[in-house]
């Protein structure tokens, strides 16, 4: 048994120093309830562990404290990725009208427990930010858009994308748990399958016998890798389909326009390649009934990943387990889309919507997000011929004022639409 | 797989009880009952009528057999040696009326605090390869 180390002692001063920056932002103005409450919980979180190392007898052996210590260290590190965006969450250049509407449809996918919203504006050109939810946060969401382009209300789209991993990972009712067996047995039956190339690329000629292969760990190690890939990679494409489900030809568009043809990194193997993940959307669209371009896969073009023989092997079964299982996917996003409607409910809402903008009058008669902005995506496409008398004579200038139009026009219609449901949850 | 925290919290319980235990202060069993419990859950060893991890996501196996591995004086290189070892280690902490000895109670302590370590690298992970920054080991440009 030992004194207390330097390091439980170093550890109480840094979760004192998060403490005293989360009572700081508590004193800031939110512009929605939710990041409040986030930073609650968090002062909850920190202050228990606090406590729980400030309390520990100094009878404990070195190694224990020493556990202590780095539980605490571990949430700093996992939280502060959270608490910078609860501070960007509430900058004034988010648009806050895409709250309310995100929200709504967060609220009709999933439980309204699981239906807290912070939404912020992030510092790296990526859509896809923070899936998986801290299990000290249960129930936020986080969606971040990046900064140059958070005020572009045709992006809202790719919001479904990321409420679809909130549902795949929930607990209890989740996708995962529902299709991690048929991922586990696919990757099984493709290691069977290829056993002499696996043999050699991966175990590197080591003899292991075919019937080990799920006993033996090390070849659990290595199949377990492409699964886990496969899973990742299944879990995007199930949150493409959400998207597509709910929004329609918009949510391509806006993949499209904050994609492609890629933003230059090499593939990530945790996600298909942007043309097959490209595909599987036109695969899921023309299921819906949903028009597509011709030319959509063709617009994406990425890096392909140079990998060592072994990795490749592990990826490559990963990406014939995608291939194969990824049709599946259909079925449970009809299982678990919740309340939300398909846009097709809404499908020939848009044409009104549409000439309702054109007209630089704010949607006012639909239900549905969705319907406000493919009217919008179909406006932004034809921006040539939307005609709006004005007196620049600059084409790219009239083009950039038409956009600045439009995007006011589509956030002035989400006010409108949060206005609608407003009204009528009192009027019920 | 539990709330990754919350196990990770009773895996740090379990030993600290063991050390209020070995030092000859008073400690709660119940706390050592429950990390059994836990652990027989997650891994199928201890249940009636289960294979031991077999049928369970690969990533929970790896961070069991990261852990014993750690802790094991021989080589764990399957699941039956895997099982093995965990059945001494959740048997005698689920069984009812059952003192564990100093030496099980050290044995159960070292796997506690190298299970807590594993969980936690393994959490981190999850956290570390969202799509933000796509990192992964398998990248090379």
């Amino acid at each position: 048994m030992s004194s207390a180390p330097l390091e439980k002692e170093f550890c109480i001063q840094k979760l004192n120093a998060v403490l005293a920056l989360i009572n700081k932002l508590l004193e800031s103005e939110f512009p929605h309830p939710d990041t409040k409450a986030a930073l609650d919980t968090l002062q909850t979180v920190f202050s228990t562990e606090l406590n729980r190392l400030t309390s520990l007898s100094d009878k404990l052996s070195l190694d224990t404290t020493l556990g202590y210590c780095l539980d605490a260290n571990v949430r700093i590190v996992k939280l502060q990725l959270f608490l910078g965006m609860l501070i960007r969450s509430s900058n004034l250049r988010n648009a806050f009208e895409m709250f309310f509407p995100i929200k709504i449809l967060a609220r009709q996918m999933l439980t309204p427990d699981h239906a807290k919203l912070i939404l912020s504006s992030e510092w790296h050109f990526s859509p896809f930010t923070y899936p998986v939810s801290p299990e000290e946060l249960p129930g936020f969401i986080f969606i971040g858009f990046p900064a140059s382009e958070s005020q572009n209300a045709l992006l809202i789209p790719l919001a479904a994308h990321e409420l679809g991993h909130v549902i795949w990972r929930r607990k209890g009712r989740g996708v995962k748990a529902d299709f991690d067996p048929a991922i586990r047995d696919c990757i099984l039956d493709l290691y069977r399958n290829n056993w002499t190339r696996i043999k050699t690329d991966c175990f590197d000629g080591r003899e292991i016998d075919k019937s080990k292969l799920e006993t033996d760990l090390f070849t659990i190690g290595t199949w377990g890798q492409s699964a886990t890939l496969a899973q990742r990679q299944l879990e995007e494409i199930f949150c493409d389909f959400i998207g597509v489900f709910i929004f329609g030809p918009s949510f391509l568009h806006a993949f499209r326009y904050l994609v492609a043809p890629s933003l230059g990194k090499s593939r990530s193997v945790k996600y298909p390649s942007l043309r097959a993940r490209a595909k599987y959307m036109k695969f899921a669209a023309e299921h819906y009934g949903i028009p597509t371009s011709d030319n959509f896969v063709d617009g994406f073009q990425e890096q392909l990943t140079r990998l060592p023989k072994r990795s490749t092997a592990i990826v490559e079964m990963a990406d014939s387990a995608t291939e194969q299982l990824y049709p599946k996917l259909i079925e449970l996003v009809d299982k678990h889309h919740g309340e939300a409607k398909p846009y097709t409910t809404y499908m020939t809402e848009v044409k009104n919507t549409r000439v309702s903008l054109e007209n630089l009058i704010p949607a006012a008669n639909t239900d549905s997000i969705a319907v406000i902005v493919n009217a919008g995506w179909e406006i932004r496409l034809a921006l040539e011929k939307w005609d709006l008398s004005l007196r620049e004579k600059d084409k790219q200038k009239i083009e950039v004022e038409k956009m600045r139009i439009l995007n006011d026009l589509l956030l002035k219609s989400f006010e409108v639409y949060e206005f609608r449901k407003r009204l009528k949850r009192h009027a019920t | 797989m539990a709330d990754v925290h919350e196990l990770a919290l009773l895996s740090l319980n379990t030993a600290q009880q063991i050390d209020l235990e070995l030092g000859g202060e008073e400690s709660d069993p119940s706390v050592l009952r429950s990390f059994g419990d836990a652990l027989s859950k997650m891994s199928g060893v201890g249940l009636p009528q289960t294979r031991a991890f077999l049928s369970y996501d690969p990533a929970t196996t790896e961070i069991f057999a990261q852990a014993a591995g750690e802790v094991a004086t021989h080589e764990i290189s399957d699941i039956e040696a895997l099982s093995e070892f965990m059945t001494n280690i959740v048997g005698p902490l689920i069984r009812d009326e059952h003192r564990l000895e100093r030496d099980q109670l050290k044995a159960v302590k070292l796997f506690s605090l190298a299970f807590h370590r594993a969980l936690l690298a393994h959490q981190l992970v999850g956290f570390e390869d969202d799509g933000s920054t796509m990192s992964d080991e398998f990248r090379t440009s």
